[in-house]
């Protein structure tokens, strides 16, 4: 059977008909961020120096990334030599950033000519004027071509780089723009790191930017880093794994020990708005964390979530507010607990009983209603009487900490993440259980695990009241931290996120989760510029998400392989075939072949 | 259960309903029902309608003077008119703010300036007889500055838009003995806090609103009236003024978190806001804390300042009063009133329905007014509730219907406003 | 029964019976409850016979836009196995796209002569539209992901969901379209003693119009057995002959086209939209399709009908007889508690499902 090296053709190093499609594509991209209001809104943050704002920098990023993919390297079909990259893809790159370029340009003399604003919200004069660089449209087309082929051109020649410049470059610019982007953030560690200099140095002004100058200078420093540094953390990521029994466990327990002491020493550094930022999203975490079990590791893909984190939350206001409506006993927190997590079994009980039959896409549906249901009963004139109705409840006392207690952002930062290390914890030691394996058992096949004597009634039962107290007592911390409780805070959108972080995130993984949480709650609590787009832009990562990397960031081993596991199989028969005929060669056997 | 048995039950129940029931109202409609709604639906989509001509509102009374100048300059500054009722009192919100830090703010030699956080207060709590586009404004302990009085308008025309409506002007509640009532005060911890503004430096104020979402309208107008109460002030004792806005979200989790963002920056001295009672609830133990003073132009819940202002005995404080919280829109106690009021003497109605939008501004002012009606002998023939997202009202209007109501109260806002008032000329006529 | 009782308590799990005695319980409850509430609403007379009657036509009404969606939820269903969340987005853009068009035209003098004709135009472009729409994000979105675990495309769909909506909102604004009247649907029949208005009865009749083509497409035509043999059988189809990705493709464009068209008639009953108002409506039509039974393009139709007429009567028929305050606040949640109860004690819906052996 011929094979790679017996051959000489090479292959191309681009493939010619891309560039032409891949700049349609990416010009549709950039007049659809220009018609929906994006360039719009992001005009008036600065990014670097008053010259670059964000929607410049946004529109520029396309175009680069039009270069780039254009000139992506066609598949390595097996009988071919790999070709090496030449200066041709400069070339191509351009074209399909000029073609971006130049449907801009048309879009924007669209918008000039003929006024559809009445329809088209966004078709302003103002956007003319961005998009054009203020220099009328004749002029601005012309400058959307060449700027477009430009940047569509360095696209192109990074891809002349080598893999490891390449990388570092990504990083170092990507670094600058998050710089840039998260200016509170980082303004913040480094003023209460005392590095007071740094913020001076690096930005304009409170919300401007970086400067001209130290943009250019911090992205050859951090391209510096990263080209230094490239390859030692995954060594040591690889070496961490490597270790063995009593070595890994040493390691474990010291990483643990660092995690506690950065944990413990945030809230400090990050102020109180950003404490604030991270106490929404561990609530969310503690959420992700119990939905984790339930469409992770049982399979149940519950989309009414929020139940539960209401039943958590009004069960506590009702018994430790000091105005709540009838019955007000003014419990604490802490005595309140037991109580919440009963009702949250009995929820959990009451959702999971009717479902246990049902096939996956009608419990989605269901757990909807049951979500719904909830929202509404919270807000009904019916039960106005215990749960406050439209009013909602109001002054939930703070949580009791010993003598202290727990009100700013900052001490409730504490008490969250001391929550979310107890229920990550949890999830490992489930996942390692005997109920872990029934789940595993009962998500891969259901009528396999029956037969082969896994009490699915209970193990279902047991995910779902296990998620409803891990989510009741997210939604208890949530109603202390603010204060009262309205029904409206209850709505399905918060169940669609906690499925969202818990999906993206990585279904079945406790890193993943977490990782979620932060990007997808933490995130966009700090753009806050970025709220119009905040759902736009989750629909957008769900479907980038699932079309290219569905198992999530940071998967789980487990889930990874169900998932791709043809591509598994089919990697295992190759290999298996490879094995084969190299003991057929070494036997020198000329028996029949087989393909 | 069979799919048979199924239809046929289903079948069944439908001709038992249609047969049955009892005496027929008739098969037209029945004579007309008089809709009432409130600020909520003061806006210019709304009255623009045909089918609310005829309809009244109550909302804020505007009483004072200057109105017209202010308009034009709001104008000027948005491209267009405001689209909520609102936009005047927090102008005057913003202004009575401003007014304050002119009386504290003390200049130091090197041309700073010491702005005391609990002078501040005590400014505020201290305004009196200010003049506003909304009123003579006063502050009492519990930081109600409004004049305790609304309007209700007519819509007669459709056409003339929200002008026309602020212009026909039906009424004006006067009640009696609640300017100056008082009750047994609220407490609060003072603040040693100040702020100083270096030579050179602008006083920052911030504005928490909604700006974004469902009721960006009246989170827009509100900040467009304050840039314009801004432009209008120039400099206190030498130093620019700039605007820092964030968002509620009309919710407690945008309150708190703007609330967060705000108290970060110690150079804000004061914030107007929030835009809807809910926000303020979770805010305002936040600049509590803070010392940080707060001024509402929209903010109408009894509760978050004082109650019983129209009832026997003294003032109640509020369940939600915060040390340091004013408003100068006026308190929903009177608007219930005001609105009851009319109804029963002015229309001489004495049977009303009223509808609700599970809103927490909505429900607590359908149930005051439901609270005055009877208290004057009217009656209360049905309140009820639709959600926010409905669209079809006909099975609630249906059901109003069967109560007979004179007059119905749906204090809500858009769309479900629009669905309320078109369905309900299909089924009580016109 | 016995006999099973006694197998699983052999066994050593009770756990079975107590579930099943548990839902036989809530079961009899709530036929109880229902049959209270119904009696004490028809005895109090405090609803005429006429109302009665007008809130069956309500439900109808509504009932027939929510089957018209739900025929897309089934039918994609039907042939993709996953739930399609985008599709109520895709009404959604029929509702927004109508009130443009029909804005454009009221300006015109066809408007004020030949009303008819220019909504029938409308339709025709809303049509065009969400049907673009829905093969289009079938192409990019879920054709990929023909061979992917169902959960996939189905998060997938709400990603969908939310890009449409927020595209909607950022191209088209956020404030309420206000449709131009149309003084041609005012006025109201008699029929029966039933009193439906004008523009009750267009949608009634226009539903009923666009159900039944479908229907016969489906039954009668040779693509229609296409979709069918697809639904049944995706692999077998292609060796069949059958073009599978262009079945599909128009399976899309139906459903699409009948949202758009559902979408217009939205827009001329209530008279405002936004790009929120495909939420709701999806859900209830989803939910609709499970009722009848998904798969099952009748059953859509029953469905919707089903849960539309539940809706409008169960507030005042239950509820208020049971002395619920503002039971009408709650008509959404008796739609979700009809959909949990059918879904547990008649597992494939009222019409049973169309579909071969569950395929997970």
């Amino acid at each position: 059977m011929a094979l790679a090296e017996t051959s000489v053709q090479r292959a191309r190093d681009v493939d010619l008909s891309r560039a032409p499609r891949i700049g349609a594509v990416f010009g549709i991209a950039v007049i659809f961020i220009s018609a929906i209001g994006m360039v719009g809104t992001f005009a008036t943050r600065s990014m670097i120096g008053s010259a670059f704002s964000l929607s410049r920098v946004l529109l520029a990023l396309l175009a680069f990334t039009a270069g780039y993919v254009a000139t992506q390297p066609p598949p390595q079909l097996e009988g071919y030599r790999v070709a090496e990259p030449s200066p041709r893809l400069v070339g191509v790159g351009s074209i399909a950033g000029a073609i971006a370029g130049a449907m801009l340009g048309l879009f924007a003399i669209l918008v000039d000519s003929i006024s559809i604003r009445d329809i088209f919200v966004e078709f302003t004069p103002e956007l003319v004027g961005i998009l054009t660089f203020e220099q009328g449209t004749g002029l601005g087309f012309l400058l959307l071509l060449l700027l477009g082929s430009a940047l569509g051109a360095a696209g192109g020649a990074v891809r002349l780089m080598s893999a490891r410049i390449r990388r570092a470059l990504f990083a170092a610019i990507g670094w600058t723009l998050g710089l840039a982007l998260l200016q509170i953030l980082f303004t913040q560690i480094f003023n209460s790191l005392q590095l007071d200099f740094l913020t001076r140095l690096l930005y304009r002004g409170a919300s401007g930017g970086l400067s001209v100058t130290s943009a250019p200078a911090v992205a050859v420093a951090l391209f510096l880093i990263a080209y230094a540094g490239q390859g030692r953390v995954k060594k040591a990521v690889t070496g961490f794994r490597g270790l063995q029994g009593e070595a890994q466990r040493k390691a474990t327990v010291a990483g643990m020990a660092v995690l506690l002491i950065i944990l413990g020493a945030l809230p400090h550094v990050l102020g109180n708005f950003l404490s604030s930022a991270m106490d929404i999203a561990g609530t969310f975490l503690l959420m992700a964390l119990g939905l984790n079990i339930v469409i992770g590791f049982a399979g149940l893909l519950d989309l009414g979530y929020v139940a539960f984190f209401a039943v958590g939350a009004y069960t506590t206001s009702v018994l430790t507010s000091t105005s709540g409506p009838a019955f007000s006993p003014e419990l604490t927190f802490w005595t309140a607990l037991p109580f919440v997590m009963m009702a949250a079994a009995l929820a959990g009980l009451l959702v999971g009983t009717p479902v246990l039959r049902m096939r996956g896409d009608y419990l989605a549906i269901v757990t909807l209603g049951f979500g719904e249901i909830a929202r509404l009963i919270t807000l009904s004139d019916w039960q106005a009487s215990t749960l406050g109705g439209a009013q909602g409840i109001a002054n939930v006392p703070p949580i009791p900490v010993g003598p202290w207690n727990l009100v700013e952002a900052q001490e409730f930062f504490y008490i969250i993440f001391g929550f979310v290390l107890l229920f990550a914890y949890i999830t490992y030691a489930l996942q390692a259980s005997r109920m872990g394996r029934a789940w595993n058992a009962m998500r891969e096949d259901q009528a396999v695990a029956e037969a082969m004597g896994v009490n699915i009634v209970a193990a279902k039962l047991w995910a779902f009241v296990l998620g409803a107290i891990m989510a009741s007592l997210g939604g208890a911390m949530f109603a202390h931290r603010v204060g009262t409780v309205f029904p409206h805070s209850f709505n399905i959108i918060v169940s669609i996120t906690v499925v969202v972080i818990v999906i993206v995130g990585g279904m079945g993984s406790v890193p993943g989760v977490i990782v979620g949480a932060l990007v997808l709650v933490g995130l966009p609590e700090l753009l806050r510029e970025f709220e119009e787009f905040r759902f736009l832009l989750y629909g957008v990562v769900l479907i980038f998400m699932m079309l290219k990397r569905p198992e999530g960031f940071i998967p789980s081993r487990r889930r990874q392989r169900e998932i791709h596991e043809d591509e598994v199989a089919q990697d295992a028969w190759l290999r298996a075939e490879t094995e084969r005929q190299r003991e057929e060669e070494a036997a020198g056997s000329t028996g029949p072949e087989r393909t | 259960m069979s799919k048979a048995r199924m239809v046929a039950g289903f079948a069944v129940l439908m001709l038992v309903l249609a047969a049955c029931g009892g005496d027929d109202g008739g098969t037209t409609p029945t004579e007309g029902v008089q809709l009432i709604g409130a600020d909520g639906l003061l806006s210019t989509t709304f009255v623009e309608i045909p089918e609310t001509a005829g309809m009244f509102f109550s909302g804020p009374a505007l009483a004072g003077s200057g109105y017209e100048e202010f308009l034009a300059k709001y104008e000027a500054k948005a491209g267009s008119g405001p689209i909520q009722s609102f936009h005047a009192h927090a102008y005057d919100a913003t202004n009575i703010l401003f007014d304050a830090i002119e009386k504290v703010a003390v200049e130091n030699g090197d041309g700073s300036l010491t702005i005391s956080r609990q002078g501040l207060r005590d400014a505020l709590y201290e305004t009196k007889d200010f003049q506003g586009l909304t009123g003579t404004l006063t502050c009492n302990q519990y930081g109600d500055c409004a004049q305790p009085a609304v309007s209700v308008y007519e819509n007669v025309d459709p056409a003339e838009s929200l002008g026309g409506v602020f212009s026909n002007v039906r009424f004006t509640s006067e009640p009696e003995g609640a300017e100056g009532k008082t009750g047994p005060a609220p407490g609060g911890q003072a603040t040693n806090a100040s702020v100083t503004v270096a030579a050179g430096d602008p006083i920052k104020i911030a504005a928490l609103e909604a700006i974004s979402g469902a009721v960006a309208a009246l989170g827009d107008d509100q900040v467009t009236a304050i840039q314009v109460a801004i432009d209008d002030q120039g400099e206190i004792k030498g130093h620019p003024i700039t605007l820092q806005s964030e968002d509620d979200t009309c919710g407690a989790e945008g309150g708190q978190a703007g609330a967060e963002k705000i108290v970060a920056d110690k150079q804000i001295v004061g914030v107007i806001g929030t835009s809807c009672s809910g926000a303020q609830r979770a805010a305002m133990p936040i600049f509590e804390r803070n010392g940080f003073v707060m001024v509402s132009g929209s903010n109408t819940a009894p509760d978050l300042t004082a109650t019983n202002y129209l009832g026997e005995g003294d003032l109640v404080v509020g369940e939600s009063w915060k040390y340091g919280f004013f408003r100068t829109a006026h308190n929903d106690e009177f608007q219930g009133q005001g609105a009851a009021q009319f109804v029963y003497e002015n229309l001489g109605l004495r049977k009303a329905a009223t509808i609700h939008d599970g809103d927490p501004y909505t429900q607590g002012l359908v149930t005051e007014f439901g609270k005055f009606f009877e208290a004057l002998g009217g009656e209360i023939v049905l309140a009820t509730s639709i959600n926010k997202g409905d669209t079809d009202m006909r099975p609630v209007l249906t059901e109003i219907q069967a109560a007979d109501p004179e007059a119905i109260y749906f204090p809500i806002f858009q769309p479900e406003g629009d669905f309320v008032v078109k369905q309900a000329r299909e089924i009580f006529g016109s | 029964m016995a006999a099973k009782v006694k197998a699983v308590a052999a066994k050593g799990g009770l756990q079975f019976p107590l579930v099943d005695g548990f839902l036989w319980f809530v079961r009899i409850g709530l036929l109880i409850a229902i049959a209270w509430g119904a009696f004490f609403s028809l005895t109090s007379g405090r609803l005429s016979g006429q109302a009665w009657r007008n809130l069956i036509v309500f439900g109808i009404a509504q009932g027939a836009v929510y089957a018209l969606v739900a025929l897309g939820y089934t039918m994609v269903y039907g042939v993709l196995r996953f739930i399609n969340f985008a599709h109520g987005e895709v009404f959604m853009s029929g509702a927004v796209i109508g009130f443009f068009v029909t804005d454009a035209l009221s300006e015109t003098a066809l408007w004020e002569n030949a009303q008819i004709l220019g909504l029938l135009l409308a339709l025709l472009v809303c049509m065009v539209v969400s049907m673009s729409i829905a093969v289009l994000l079938e192409r990019i979105a879920y054709r990929p992901l023909r061979n992917s675990p169902r959960l996939i495309p189905l998060i997938t769909s709400i990603g969908a969901s939310f890009f449409l909506q927020y595209t909607f909102r950022g191209l088209f604004g956020a404030d309420t379209k206000v449709y131009p009247s149309t003084s041609s649907l005012n006025g109201r029949v008699e029929f029966l003693g039933f009193q439906i208005l004008n523009r009750q009865l267009l949608v009634i009749v226009a539903a009923s119009v666009i159900m039944i083509s479908l229907y016969l497409f489906v039954e009668k035509t040779k693509q229609g057995k296409a979709i069918r043999a697809v639904a049944e059988d995706q692999e077998i189809a292609r060796l069949m002959g059958i073009n599978v990705d262009r079945t599909i493709s128009m399976v899309f464009a139906l459903g699409g086209a009948m949202a758009g068209a559902a979408g217009l008639l939205y827009g001329l009953v209530f008279g405002s939209v936004n790009f929120f108002s495909g939420f709701l409506p999806g859900i209830k039509a989803f939910t609709s399709a499970v009722l009848g039974g998904i798969g099952n393009i009748a059953g859509a139709m029953l469905g919707g009908l089903t849960l539309g007429t539940v809706e409008s009567l169960g507030p005042s028929l239950v509820l208020a007889g049971l002395n619920i305050p503002s039971a009408n606040q709650l008509k959404d949640m008796i739609a979700f508690v009809a959909l949990v109860l059918v879904l547990i004690f008649r597992p494939t819906g009222i019409l049973g499902e169309r579909l071969t052996e569950e395929r997970t």
